[in-house]
């Protein structure tokens, strides 16, 4: 397993139902990655405002972090996890 | 038979009574030793099933016929052996009520050969003879004469137990009911969450050495604290990742929130929990269902197994859990505990680690049971003041209190250097960062430490550590630099690259709790508000916003993320 840093604003599309953040995609570099499943999610409230972060497996099989900042609603792209 | 009543003598335990309208412990008619397989759904055996309770059921068993056989005489250890096994009624609980019979019942169903454990309980009719406890008769119609205008006796009369019984007599009533909650296997079962594909993989969490291992990692006799080395060397495909401390402490914070929500003390470590349930009977019903319930809400928050013990005090409750690891539910009630308690291994006594451990066993100790006859002396002679502790615990007696620690007892930041180095300032850079980040947390909880400690290691494994008192407790960088500093300075003397360094702030004062200085009033207004500032601003978008004085030497060195550089070793065990 090795992992990589990317720390990177993305957009991502995402569901809000049900009063729970859930993404369903996001695009870099003009790609974009379906997240085929939601492996963890956990909230950071060490700051001013939370974080939620979204541990994630997209199509291709490798997991992405994202956290979303609650207090402007951005996305970043923390890290990617990559088999071998 | 005739039935005697045993009453419990007066108890020394710290805590406040059970208020006189608390009900009667439910544990009494409920089962005492119960280990639930994920979510409760079925009754799983014990791996110590049998040590737990086939104690329990012979000694009563001999007390009664003992006592039944009709001679009326009952000898000091037959005495000794009912008090320790019954929950004995506290005086100010009703007379001959609903606890000292159930919990008799209950011991006669022991007694009868009756497994302990859920579900498995004799039913009272197959009961063996009922076991009550025995009270001179004169003493009755005194307690239950004393009206609210007459003057109450403080402590009753001494009883037959107390006058006799050369063990002292167990102080468990009002049974207190603490949980304790461990989290299963935590930074590595985070890690097996966060990724699907280390799911059933020998996961390993640490630099340098194991923070964390999965189960299945285990399996391979790998342990928390062994050498990265020696892991691989034993489980070669083991996957070794980085702790990520940050995810772990929000985990956590979930998971203590949960307890939070049944208990009303609950004093939290790294990866456990103690929550004192003592008097939520009438709130909650049965505790067993508690635990089970907590465990479950645990699990669908944040998908981790926690494995709960249930017991009459700290220590009981967490030994309980250590039998049903992972994902069980344990309990064990008072009168189980010196039976549950003799035949652990010494390891699992509270205070006992690795070098009392191996003195006891060059003693030809090995089990919790036969440390009993060392009298508090000796074992004071052998371990100090924590000997005395050692008496009390192997007996199942710890009344230690399950308090939420406001003011922690010290607070370290440390960490590995990615490679080793004798470069004097990256060395001091580093230690300011470490300083900075323990003050930072200082301040924010409101604490001025009076105590400055740095610990270094060379890359040859020989260690270092000084401390030093200031003269004015304070939480000013500055101040605590200084003295870490100079610390540093007096330690790294040899001509070795260091490995790791580390600052411990200790011996806490509350701000605003000392007398202030006369003339620099002034100054110290400034830099606490400078302070504050600069806290505000890390507070909102991270801690390595602000990098200051030496700590700019890490600059390009460390990778940086919002929590600050990106150390090799954070302090994943603090």
């Amino acid at each position: 397993m090795r992992s990589e840093a990317i720390d990177e604003a993305v957009a991502v599309r995402a569901d809000f139902q049900g009063g729970a953040v859930t993404p369903v995609a996001f695009r870099r570099r003009g790609r974009e990655h379906r997240v085929v499943r939601v492996n963890a999610r956990w909230v950071d409230r060490a700051g001013r405002h939370p974080r939620f972060y979204f541990a994630v497996t997209v199509e291709s099989g490798d997991v992405y972090q994202l956290q979303l900042h609650a207090a402007d609603l951005v996305w970043w792209l923390d890290s990617v996890t990559l088999e071998g | 038979m005739s039935r005697r009543k045993l009453h419990s003598p007066p108890h020394h335990d710290e805590r406040p009574r059970r208020p006189a309208f608390a009900p009667a412990p439910a544990r009494a008619s409920s089962p005492s030793a119960t280990a639930a397989a994920p979510g409760g759904a079925h009754t799983a055996p014990l791996p110590s099933a049998t040590n737990l309770t086939a104690p329990v059921c012979a000694e009563p068993c001999a007390a009664v016929v003992a006592d039944a056989s009709g001679d009326g005489v009952t000898t000091d250890a037959d005495i000794a052996g009912m008090a320790g096994l019954l929950g004995v009624p506290h005086p100010g609980d009703e007379e001959s009520g609903t606890t000292a019979r159930s919990i008799g019942g209950r011991a006669g169903r022991a007694g009868a050969g009756g497994d302990l454990r859920a579900g498995r309980s004799a039913p009272p009719s197959s009961a063996g003879p009922r076991l009550s406890a025995a009270r001179p008769p004169s003493l009755a119609p005194a307690r239950l004469r004393s009206p609210r205008s007459g003057p109450r006796p403080l402590r009753p009369a001494p009883t037959l137990a107390c006058m006799t019984a050369r063990e002292d007599p167990p102080t468990a009533t009002p049974e207190r009911a603490i949980l304790h909650v461990d989290i299963d296997a935590f930074f590595a079962a985070i890690e097996q969450q966060r990724d699907p594909r280390l799911r059933g993989r020998p996961v390993i969490v640490g630099a340098g050495v194991i923070a964390s291992c999965s189960y299945e990692a285990r399996r391979f006799g790998l342990r928390a604290g062994m050498p990265l080395g020696e892991a691989k060397r034993l489980c070669p495909e083991a996957v070794i990742v980085e702790g990520h401390a940050q995810v772990y402490r929000c985990f956590a914070e979930e998971i203590f929130a949960r307890c939070r929500m049944v208990a009303p003390a609950v004093e939290t470590y790294l990866d456990e929990a103690y929550c004192d349930l003592s008097g939520t009977e009438r709130l909650h019903g049965d505790l067993l269902e508690v635990a089970r319930r907590l465990k479950r809400h645990i699990l669908d928050a944040t998908g981790l197994t926690v494995t709960c013990g249930l017991g009459p005090n700290r220590m009981l409750a967490k030994l309980a859990g250590k039998t049903v690891k992972p994902d069980g539910l344990a309990r064990v009630t008072a009168a189980e505990a010196d039976a549950f308690v003799r035949e652990r291994p010494i390891e699992q006594l509270a205070g006992v680690g690795h070098a009392h451990a191996k003195t006891l066993r060059s003693m030809n100790i090995r089990t919790i049971g036969e440390l009993r006859p060392l009298s508090p002396e000796v074992l004071e002679a052998l371990f100090g003041a924590p000997g005395r502790l050692l008496h009390e615990r192997c007996r199942g007696r710890d009344t230690a209190a399950v308090n939420e620690r406001e003011v922690p007892l010290s607070i370290s930041r440390e960490t590995s250097f990615h490679r080793d180095t004798a470069e004097r300032c990256e060395l001091e850079g580093m230690l300011e960062y470490l300083v900075g980040r323990a003050c930072r947390a200082a301040r924010e909880l409101g604490l001025r430490p009076r105590t400055v400690a740095v610990r270094l290691r060379y890359a040859d494994g020989e260690g270092a550590e000084q401390a030093r008192s200031l003269k004015v407790p304070s939480e000013a960088d500055p101040v605590v630099m200084a003295a870490a500093l100079d610390l540093l300075r007096r330690q790294f003397t040899r001509r070795v690259a260091l490995h790791a360094l580390g600052v411990t702030l200790s011996q806490f004062v509350r701000a605003g709790g000392e007398q202030g200085a006369l003339f620099e009033e002034q100054e110290a207004g400034r830099r606490a508000a400078l302070y504050r500032a600069f806290d505000g601003v890390r507070r909102t978008f991270g801690h390595g916003v602000l990098v200051s004085g030496r700590a700019l030497h890490l600059k390009g060195r460390l990778d940086e993320d919002r929590h600050g550089f990106v150390l090799r070793t954070p302090s994943l065990t603090k």
